[in-house]
C-alpha cells in the first residue's frame, strides 16, 4: 500500500536519496573518559551511543564464566526521548524487544571478538539509542564496533551493519523511520567486511 | 545521565532549568460543537507556542566538606575525600528553597551556616551565568549550531 510512495517516479526517496544511497554518517570515538571504550555515531537522524567495559573479571555469578573464552555481555536500550512520543521507561530485562536485540548484539560480536584470548573474563557492551529514526539496531552495531576499537579489544574483523528494504522491485539501502514504518520487508545485516562473512541476518515482513 | 564525573545534582538542576526554558508548548484551543463532540484546534504556525517562565526555578549547589573547609563543584576525587555534603537549592534572587545534608560524616552548625552563605552567593552567580548563556543561544534562533557529542 504505502510501498509505492517510497520511491518517486524519478527514482528519489522521500528524503531525496537514491535507492542505494546511505544517510550521512558522523562519528566520534572516546566520548566518555571513564569507560574503557566509547563511541557515538549519527546515521542521518539516528543517533547511537556505545560504551565498552572490559575485558575484566566476571561480575555477578562466577559460575557463568567460560573456561576457555570471554563472555560477551550486551545491553541494548532506547532512550525515553528517542522517539516522537516519550517511551515508558521499562527495566532492560522487562523490555522484550530490547532483550532480543541485546541477544543479537551478543551473537554478532561473539563472532567478531577474539574471545579465546581472555578466558574466564567478561566484556560488556552497552548500546543506547538516543534518537531513533530508522536503522536503530544497525547504528548500534556500528557504534559498538567503534567502541570496541576504542577499548582496544582484539577483533578478527570490524562489524558493519545496515538495514535494507524494498519499494516495489527496487532495493533500498539504509532505511529511515518512515520507510521502516511503511510496512514493507525489512532486512538487517551485520557483516565482517574483510572476509565477507555474515554475522547477523534478520528479515521481517508483514503479510 | 550519561557519565558521572562528580557533582551530579548541580549539573542535573542546570540541565532541568535549561530544558524548561527550552520547552515550547503548542497553543491549543478546544471547542465543543452542538452534539457535544470536542474539537481540538491547533494554530497553523508551528512556532506559535507557550514558553515557560523559569525566573523562579532554583538551581542546586552542592557544598562538600573536606577537612575544615568546604568546596563547590566537587570532582569525583574531591567527593571521595568528603564525608559530608550540603545540597542547597537557590533561586536567582538568592532565596533558599530547600536544604539537605548527605553523607556519613557530620556537620557542625557553624559550618552549615557558612556553607549556606557560600551556596547562596554561588547560586546567584550560577543563575546569572546560566541566564546569560540561555539568552545568547535564544538570540541565535535557527542559525544555532547543534553541537552534541560531535562538537
Amino acid at each position: 500500500a504505502a510501498a509505492g510512495e517510497l520511491l518517486s517516479d524519478e527514482g528519489y526517496r522521500a528524503d531525496g536519496r537514491r535507492p542505494t544511497e546511505l544517510r550521512k554518517v558522523r562519528a566520534r570515538m572516546g566520548v566518555f573518559a571513564q569507560a574503557d571504550g566509547s563511541a557515538y555515531i549519527e546515521q542521518g537522524n539516528t543517533k547511537a551511543l556505545a560504551v565498552v567495559y572490559g575485558p575484566h573479571e566476571m561480575r555477578g555469578s562466577r559460575s557463568k564464566a567460560l573456561p576457555d573464552r570471554a563472555l560477551v555481555n550486551c545491553q541494548y536500550s532506547l532512550a525515553t526521548f528517542s522517539s516522537a512520543e516519550r517511551r515508558r521507561q521499562r527495566p532492560p530485562a522487562g523490555d522484550r524487544q530490547a532483550a532480543e536485540l541485546a541477544l543479537h548484539l551478543r551473537q554478532t560480536f561473539e563472532a567478531a571478538i577474539l574471545t579465546t584470548l581472555y578466558p574466564r573474563s567478561q566484556i560488556d557492551i552497552y548500546v543506547q539509542i538516543l534518537q531513533a529514526d530508522g536503522g536503530n539496531y544497525c547504528a548500534g552495531v556500528n557504534a559498538a564496533t567503534l567502541a570496541l576499537m576504542d577499548a582496544g579489544i582484539p577483533m578478527r574483523d570490524f562489524v558493519c551493519a545496515s538495514s535494507a528494504g524494498l519499494a516495489e522491485d527496487t532495493a533500498l539501502a539504509d532505511l529511515s523511520w518512515p520507510e521502516e514504518a511503511a510496512g514493507g520487508p525489512r532486512l538487517a545485516l551485520a557483516l565482517l567486511p574483510a572476509s565477507g562473512q555474515v554475522a547477523l541476518l534478520q528479515l521481517s515482513a508483514r503479510l | 545521565l550519561l557519565e558521572c564525573g562528580g557533582n551530579l545534582f548541580d549539573a542535573i538542576s542546570i540541565a532541568v532549568k535549561a530544558a524548561l526554558f527550552n520547552t515550547r508548548i503548542p497553543k491549543v484551543q478546544v471547542s465543543e460543537d452542538e452534539e457535544g463532540f470536542k474539537e481540538i484546534e491547533l494554530s497553523d504556525d508551528p512556532y506559535d507556542c507557550i514558553r515557560l517562565n523559569v525566573d523562579e526555578v532554583p538551581c542546586i549547589v552542592t557544598l562538600s566538606k573536606i577537612g575544615y573547609r568546604h568546596v563547590v563543584d566537587a570532582t569525583l576525587q574531591e567527593e571521595a575525600c568528603s564525608l559530608a555534603s550540603l545540597l542547597i537549592s537557590v533561586t536567582s534572587k538568592g532565596a533558599l528553597t530547600s536544604l539537605k545534608k548527605v553523607g556519613k560524616g557530620s556537620l557542625d552548625p557553624e559550618s552549615i551556616f557558612e556553607m549556606m552563605e557560600t551556596g547562596k552567593r554561588v547560586g546567584k552567580a550560577l543563575h546569572t551565568a546560566l541566564q546569560k548563556v540561555l539568552d545568547e543561544e535564544e538570540s541565535l534562533g535557527s542559525s544555532r549550531q547543534k553541537v552534541g557529542f560531535l562538537g
